[in-house]
């Protein structure tokens, strides 16, 4: 008990620091009440070391719901910080309970046999825990970084070959442009301006993004699961991605304006 | 500057993880070479994480749990940062182009595959039909017109290539598939180096490209 109210206690000394950066800019005050508001709301919903009563029914619920409820990013992204510096295992509880059953979901759909969907979520997981120090809120919310691990696992373990990725510290990479801090900050809530336009997608578009993304379905498979062109499938796919980008680009010049 | 960037449903494969290996050689490069691009593959890779938040769950075991929580007990204590990687000073081909190739530009074991062109072919670890190549064609030189049977990718990495009215230069990507037939030609100016991927052979119109091309493998 005496670890849980630590953790409470860490945070909340983030929650505030973290809206001490958002202060930043302006309407200072404004901001951190609005997030210190918002993050014990969400703390109280989800207290740390509930012993094994699983909230996943009330997860889903929110998940689902119109009205777009506050996701539990900050909260997930303290989880990993805690297990970074503490090796907090009450902190790795929550990410456990909130995202094994989603990545052993992901890999089933993949096309993985139970088995194989377990070993894959297991050395996920196991990954989290260990990578936990690698975790940055400014380049991914914590469910992007999760899928990342969890397919780039899928592609080793499945698929047998490599995922070839950019070196961020390569001599010969063309660097970002000057980004600066609070632009930084809004990209780790992506997640949650994604939802959004997730809403304003239609039930098509999103089918053909969920056939492409979760069932490893080519364009061409994808056309004939869904009995349309493969050109439709490839139009459909771009207004959704264009929806998205555009959105992200809406983002960031909100942010940086 | 680069112009042409990467195209929406090759990204999204990408950010999925169901893009060949070969394939994702060519997209990461160019996202080592495009800040516009690495931006649009945050944003599809959170598409990701948005998708695994609203998928349905599948129940997990106590005892799938418990073997969880033995391993990470085991685990040593966590490195705080990932141990520093030895890279070069400076490098003309990117990661993760150059780990494939093994040197940078200097070290390379090129192969004529005709007049005027040499190749480098890279090996990847699937069985897909794929296959990535570097090409170095000669300044100025005229690639014979081909089509395709498949997919083409090429990304460009010295000097500049001409195509269709177009010219590439370090960093861009040029796309076609069976409908296209082309010409392209390297620019005057230096001898153009380009990663290519194909799906399947290429098409060769001319009755000497054609007789060569099984001695080539192209």
């Amino acid at each position: 008990m005496i670890l849980v109210r630590q953790n409470m206690a860490a945070l909340r000394h983030n929650a505030v620091s973290l809206s001490g950066q958002i202060a930043n800019s302006a309407n200072d005050f404004l901001a951190k009440m609005i997030f210190e508001i918002a993050f014990a709301t969400r703390f109280q919903q989800h207290p740390f070391g509930a012993t094994g009563r699983s909230s996943s029914s009330e997860d889903l619920m929110v998940a689902k719901a119109p009205g777009d409820p506050p996701s539990r990013a900050a909260e997930f992204a303290e989880c990993i910080r805690l297990i970074a510096v503490d090796r907090s295992e009450t902190a790795f509880d929550v990410l456990f309970r909130h995202f094994a059953p989603r990545i052993k979901s992901y890999c089933l759909r993949l096309g993985c046999d139970a088995s194989a969907a377990e070993e894959i979520t297991q050395d996920a997981m196991v990954s989290i825990w260990r990578n936990a120090a690698q975790f940055d809120a400014s380049k991914a919310s914590p469910s992007t970084w999760i899928f990342a691990i969890a397919r780039n696992l899928s592609i080793d373990r499945f698929r047998k070959n490599r995922r070839p990725q950019f070196d961020p510290d390569d001599p010969a990479l063309v660097p970002d442009h000057e980004v600066p801090p609070d632009l930084l900050l809004e990209r780790a809530n992506t997640e949650q301006g994604l939802r959004k336009i997730m809403e304003t997608l239609s039930a098509n578009e999103r089918s053909v993004l969920l056939l492409s993304f979760f069932e490893n379905l080519s364009h061409s498979e994808i056309a004939k699961r869904l009995d349309i062109p493969i050109g439709t499938v490839k139009s459909r796919i771009r207004l959704a991605f264009g929806k998205i980008r555009s959105a992200l680009d809406k983002q960031d010049r909100t942010s940086s304006s | 500057m680069i112009k042409f960037h990467v195209s929406h449903d090759i990204l999204l494969s990408y950010a999925a993880g169901t893009l060949d290996e070969a394939s994702s050689l060519l997209v990461a490069t160019h996202l080592a070479l495009c800040p516009h691009c690495r931006s649009r593959n945050a944003a599809a890779d959170s598409l990701g994480g948005y998708l695994l938040e609203s998928i349905d769950e599948e129940p997990v075991s106590q005892v799938m749990k418990n073997a969880v929580l033995a391993r990470i007990r085991n685990e040593p204590p966590a490195e705080p940062v990932k141990p520093p990687v030895a890279r070069p000073a400076s490098a003309i081909i990117p990661d993760p182009l150059r780990s494939y190739l093994g040197h940078d530009l200097d070290g390379l074991q090129w192969k004529t595959l005709a007049p005027r062109v040499q190749q480098v072919l890279i090996p990847t670890s699937d069985n897909s039909r794929a296959k990535a190549r570097l090409l170095r064609f000669k300044s100025g030189m005229t690639v014979p017109s081909h089509g395709h049977n498949g997919r083409e990718l090429t990304l460009v990495l010295t000097g500049s290539l001409c195509d269709r009215d177009i010219v590439l230069h370090r960093g861009d990507i040029a796309e076609t598939d069976e409908r296209t037939e082309h010409q392209p030609f390297a620019g005057p100016d230096e001898d153009c180096i380009c990663l290519a991927v194909t799906d399947a052979p290429l098409r060769f119109k001319g009755i000497l490209a054609r007789a060569l091309q099984p001695f080539f493998g192209i």
